[in-house]
């Protein structure tokens, strides 16, 4: 007995081995042809500054790798990274630079498990930029917690100099208390794209509730600003909540709302 | 790191500023009913020391109105903190997250009357400077019904985060007794925080119903 089990083991983990080469295999392939309309897309210019804002407990990984997708296949030349501290200073890298070809700025928050804190920040970079590199016009790309942070700068009322915010993306986000008194204050003019995620056979993105993102959608339409709504459904690799901001269908999507 | 000064609070670290808790909450707004649904227990396996207060660690899952949080820890402070136009004796913080981050707190004002067995067994199970493994289902501390104050606050604690939502309930069913009161002042002599400048923040005044499944 003692004997055969390494040759059994040995079976198992050539099986393992198949089946994990196998997945990874689909998972290429599930990859390049999700990829392929982004190849194949032109992107106009369009002068307008994009900035991603990350969620709860993000980290530079959550919008770098999109943000340098989008630089490969052209759709922008400028990429900036701009991380801001617990304290708000802010380090740049990259291109420093926002004009060129659809600048985009992807921002990472050192202390990104407090909102209203992040919320500050974001209109404090805003305002910088409006003020000191004359950026006049900006988009805004949320995932999560960021898009609920993008949700509340968007509401309120500022008393400094703000760029414009052209559109806006929510995606894999739900509003987690009442947002009536606010929604009268949402710019009608922005146009909106409410991505979200759905697991096959769970009622989300494993973390966001499709009925959540839809009532997202549903609330703003009420208010009047100009929205559409793009659910992705898959297996958890492309539509777990943490997985969308890596989906090339989803790349697509935001790709083609912004500069198509 | 020593444990939090509550005879210097000015001394805390807070690099935040307008929206902090916990406030008076005499001035309120009528509202509509909040309903409260329990829909996981609430249950707590680790019982933990952190020095200022007995914290409970463990799991559930709440709708309250349209929103599911999940339970993530409960503490006691003593006296309570915030403040209504009863003094309450206690006040249990239900610390509840969201999927995308977003914290919530349940709050339950407690004043004296004969205790609840639960706050028995925590004190029971309390170990000084430890943690210890319990299972404790902490729902049945919340009331079937009160009057909720609803606004947005913060952590009452460091690192006192802001975009708090709290449900602060009123009620008059689950109380602390006076033995119970006296044996957590032994641990902990006073560990509420001072209130804080409402600046202009609402306080919606509801009513408040638990839901069931």
């Amino acid at each position: 007995m003692k004997r055969k089990q390494p040759k059994r083991h040995h079976w198992l983990g050539k099986t393992v081995l198949s089946l994990l080469l196998l997945a990874a295999g689909g998972y290429w392939l599930w990859w390049q042809i999700g990829s392929r309309p982004i190849h194949a897309r032109t992107y106009r210019n369009i002068n307008v500054v994009t900035v991603f804002i990350p969620g709860y407990g993000s980290n530079s990984l959550t919008f770098g790798p999109m943000v340098s997708r989008f630089q490969k296949d052209h759709a922008t030349n400028q990429v900036t990274t701009i991380k801001i501290s617990a304290t708000g200073k802010r380090t740049v890298t990259g291109a420093k630079r926002y004009d060129g070809k659809n600048p985009l700025i992807s921002v990472v928050f050192e202390d990104a498990k407090a909102p209203v804190k992040e919320t500050r920040q974001l209109t404090a970079l805003l305002h910088w930029l409006r003020t000191k590199h004359q950026v006049k016009r900006v988009n805004l790309v949320g995932h999560s917690m960021g898009s609920n942070l993008s949700f509340r700068y968007l509401t309120t009322q500022h008393t400094d100099f703000q760029p414009q915010v052209v559109k806006y993306i929510s995606f894999a986000s739900e509003f987690y208390r009442d947002p009536t008194s606010q929604l009268s204050h949402f710019p009608k003019s922005v146009q909106t794209l409410v991505i979200g995620g759905q697991i096959f056979g769970a009622k989300g993105d494993w973390a966001v509730s499709l009925a959540g993102v839809k009532r997202y959608e549903q609330e703003l339409k009420a208010a009047g600003v100009p929205t559409s709504l793009y659910i992705y459904r898959g297996t958890p690799i492309g539509a777990y909540h943490s997985s969308l901001h890596q989906n090339p269908y989803i790349d697509a999507k935001i790709l083609q709302f912004l500069f198509a | 790191m020593p444990p939090l000064d509550y005879h210097h609070q000015d001394t805390w670290p807070n690099g935040f500023g307008q929206q902090q808790s916990p406030i008076d909450l005499r001035e309120t707004t009528a509202a509509d009913t909040s309903t409260l649904t329990v829909l996981a227990p609430w249950l707590a396996d680790q019982e933990i020391d952190d020095q200022v207060t007995i914290r409970l660690a463990g799991h559930g899952l709440t709708q309250i109105d349209q929103t599911q949080w999940h339970f993530i820890q409960a503490h006691l402070h003593v006296p309570a903190e915030h403040q209504t136009v009863n003094q309450r004796a206690a006040e249990w913080h239900f610390v509840h997250q969201s999927a995308i981050g977003a914290l919530c707190v349940v709050a339950v004002l407690l004043p004296l009357g004969d205790g609840m067995p639960v706050m028995d067994s925590v004190l029971d199970h309390f170990v000084a400077r430890s943690s210890q493994p319990v299972a404790l289902q902490l729902n049945s501390l919340l009331p079937p019904k009160g009057t909720v104050f609803r606004y947005l606050g913060s952590l009452t604690t460091p690192p006192l985060t802001e975009g708090v939502t709290w449900y602060v309930i009123d009620q008059t069913s689950i109380t602390i007794s006076p033995q119970q009161r006296q044996r957590f002042q032994q641990l902990f002599p006073d560990n509420h925080r001072k209130l804080q400048a409402r600046n202009n923040r609402p306080v919606l005044r509801g009513s408040f119903l638990q839901g069931s499944k």
